[in-house]
């Protein structure tokens, strides 16, 4: 007897209970991702927007009475501020760098010595209050009568003339102090990552310290290193009064103070503009170019 | 029992001879330990009861020009009562407790309602400007009920009303609300906008007197002998732009030639900037370094000089330049569509008063220092004999009499100035490497 093989018929599979998934999948995703969207086209790409905007404009007011379009402020800031760009330029580069070069040390201690480092991160975080208080307690210990001044005195340093003696190291300094918590704290996350049997197992296989650093330390901790240098890099882009109070003409030449000054004293709101776009740009090429020579460091 | 009575009359003595308010009272009298029903029986006194006389409209209504209406006594406690609060803008350092608690107690006292004063201060008062502007386009209520700053801003509004084709500032002169307007000498006024609260502010030459004996008018700043002793304000506002039109006074020049301009700046980059320790707009680090003796010469306003003398440093001086000063004083505007406009104006009348021109150190509790940031010279004839005992003997030492303030003291052409000035910084800027 032959054998009847029956093909039995499968019922169509409904896809109507899938297809509901996926919109709720779709829509889910969407509206998780809503509020940050329209947080950031509202705070972020509409004031961008209008930055631009403004800065295309010559003499712009806030009532845009037949604007003018033009170049003209980004050919001033090339003919005539770009010794400001530069030197913003060299002194966030400077004082990120002494971030760094402290903060590195100070972050592996706090992460493989310090007992109470909660209570350490919590003193650390005291700059971020503010540049200005900052500055203007750097410029109390620093300046004259200030609490350090016998101890200058008494190693030959001229206390009352230290602010204006080295005004490029003060500056350097300030930036740097006000950045420094914010190179610890990715280093920190950094370093709190890296197996320390690591480390003891390059020792054990004859590493100097050096090497161990350079070797083992440096490179897995690398994203937080430029996740660190780049967020100091970018507020010292943009911090005016650090500059203003305990630097000289060679650091006041920064693109922020002549940002303020022709904006808001002068009331030339499309050059203000454009140096602002400017300063927007050097942070986002400088973030660029480490993401790439990183490698996409950050993303690991 | 006796002995108290004794007590309380005395205290309502001082009371009444320091003109307290009736706040201070209360609080003298708490601190003295005084019950609530003797502090009560002096507040009962005439002296310290609501002294409705006071105001503009005791004898009849008054015109408040914003709304057009005539305003009653009534009337404008009702429109206080809706208003509740003012918000003025003003400078850093004006901007204290004392001021605002003065001004409400005023309040208090000739309407009887209390209300807030909001008072802000800043280094920057062309701050306030990009906030008005920037509520004027958006159609918002401006920030500011009033705006008591330095007179090239209101020349800078008034510049931009004519640029843009638009109304930002409340015709509020003449007003019923503002009688003490009509006190100020005219040439501090800019009727129908602003009224001048300051006589006698101007961007000068601050020196110590002990190691400067050669200073004579601005272009004395080039003398080599202030090499790395002079302080100066960074060019960028009407501080800086006031050095620059007295240096060109002082050459005999006019700002409103620009071959004179352009050699005024020339002399301030190749003359004057050698000698420069550094370029700053922290009022805070002039006090210092001249207090220190780091610097012995200071550009920035004439109030620094009597400042430092009342705060000690007795060989503070400010040199009125043989060739004259630019007056730049704070003058009193309201923006149009202001949220407060009553208060506003009651605070302008107030600011004019023989109390806040002159305030009593005592009364107020202030210090010297702080009445010598209020007292900027005589408004009019009326305040001349107002001085305080204290200062008499100095006062001219660092205030202008009348016939100074008309012969010594040169105005500005503020329109030309607003046109002109960003250009002539930005060349002194780019000369000096900024």
């Amino acid at each position: 007897m032959a054998e009847v093989v029956v093909d039995t018929p499968v019922p169509p599979r409904s896809t109507v209970g899938d297809e509901s998934r996926d919109w709720r999948k779709a829509l889910t995703g969407v509206g998780l991702l809503a509020p940050a969207i329209v947080i950031a086209i509202i705070f972020s790409i509409i004031p961008l927007i209008y930055l631009i905007n403004v800065s295309l404009t010559r003499e712009s007011t806030f009532f845009f009475n037949n604007p003018q379009y033009t170049f003209d402020n980004y050919r001033l800031i090339w003919n005539r501020y770009l010794p400001h760009v530069w030197t913003t330029i060299r002194l966030a580069t400077l004082a990120s760098l002494f971030c760094l070069i402290f903060g590195y040390p100070f972050a592996y201690i706090l992460v493989r010595k310090v007992q109470y480092r909660d209570l350490v991160r919590i003193l650390m975080t005291f700059p971020l209050f503010g540049p200005l208080y900052l500055t203007y307690g750097i410029r109390f210990v620093f300046g004259v009568n200030g609490p350090l001044a016998p101890l200058f005195d008494f190693i030959g340093v001229d206390s009352r003339t230290l602010l204006f003696a080295y005004p490029e190291q003060m500056t350097i300094f300030g930036m740097a102090v006000f950045t420094f918590p914010f190179m610890v704290m990715n280093v920190v996350a950094a370093l709190t990552n890296v197996d320390p049997t690591l480390e003891e197992a390059a020792r054990t296989l004859g590493s100097r310290p050096w090497q161990v650093f350079t070797r083992v330390l440096f490179p897995l901790s690398w994203p937080g290193v430029l996740a660190g240098f780049l967020i100091c890099f970018g507020w010292n882009l943009g911090v005016f009064i650090v500059p203003m109070l305990l630097g000289n003409i060679e650091q006041q030449r920064v693109l922020s103070l002549a940002l303020y000054q022709k904006a808001m004293s002068q009331f030339d709101y499309g050059l203000g503009s454009a140096m602002g776009v400017v300063l927007m740009l050097l942070a986002f090429t400088v973030t660029w170019l480490s993401l790439r020579f990183s490698r996409g460091a950050l993303a690991t | 029992m006796k002995i108290d009575q004794r007590f309380i009359e005395h205290f309502a003595a001082t009371a009444e001879k320091r003109r307290y308010t009736r706040r201070q009272v209360v609080r003298a009298g708490v601190g003295l330990g005084l019950s609530a029903a003797a502090i009560g029986s002096v507040l009962a006194r005439p002296a310290f009861a609501q002294d409705s006389s006071a105001s503009p409209a005791a004898a009849g209504p008054v015109l408040d020009p914003i709304s057009g209406a005539e305003m009653s006594y009534d009337d404008i406690v009702a429109a206080i009562q809706a208003e509740g609060e003012v918000t003025v803008g003003n400078w850093t350092y004006t901007a204290t407790d004392a001021l605002i608690e003065r001004f409400e107690q005023y309040v208090s006292d000739v309407y009887g309602v209390d209300v807030t004063l909001n008072y802000l201060g800043t280094q920057q008062p062309s701050t306030y400007l990009t906030e008005l502007y920037a509520a004027a386009g958006a159609g918002n209520t401006p920030p500011h009920d009033l705006l008591a700053i330095e007179e090239n801003y209101w020349a800078e509004v008034r510049a931009q009303e004519e640029a843009e084709g638009v109304t930002l500032l409340a015709d509020v002169l003449p007003s019923g609300l503002i009688p003490n307007a009509d006190r100020v000498f005219e040439n501090f006024t800019q009727f129908p906008t602003a009224v001048g609260f300051q006589a006698s502010a101007s961007p000068g030459i601050t020196y110590n007197n002990d190691n400067v004996d050669f200073l004579n008018d601005w272009t004395d700043l080039a003398d080599e002998r202030l090499k790395g002793k002079l302080l100066a304000w960074l060019p960028g506002d009407i501080t800086g732009g006031g050095v620059l039109l007295g240096v060109i006074a002082a050459q005999g020049g006019d700002y409103k030639n620009p071959d004179d301009v352009a050699e005024g700046i020339r002399f301030l980059v190749e003359e004057v900037h050698p000698n420069v320790l550094k370029y700053t707009t922290d009022t805070s680090e002039a006090q210092q370094l001249l207090k220190d003796g780091v610097v012995d010469a200071v550009t920035f306003w004439n109030s620094l000089a009597r400042l430092q003398y009342l705060d000690g440093q007795e060989n503070a001086a400010f040199l009125v330049a043989a060739s004259g000063q630019y007056a730049v004083n704070g003058y009193m505007f309201m923006p149009v569509g202001a949220a407060h406009p009553i208060l506003a104006q009651i605070f302008m009348d107030w600011r004019l008063s023989d109390d806040a021109q002159f305030p009593d150190i005592e009364v107020w509790g202030i210090t010297e220092g702080n009445w010598a940031e209020f007292q900027e010279g005589f408004m009019g004839e009326s305040y001349v004999d107002l001085v305080p005992d204290w200062i008499k003997d100095v006062y001219f030492n660092f205030f202008p009499t009348p016939e100074q303030l008309s012969t010594q003291y040169k105005s500005v052409d503020w329109a030309y100035y607003v046109e002109n000035a960003s250009a002539w910084y930005d060349e002194w800027l780019a000369g000096i490497g900024l």
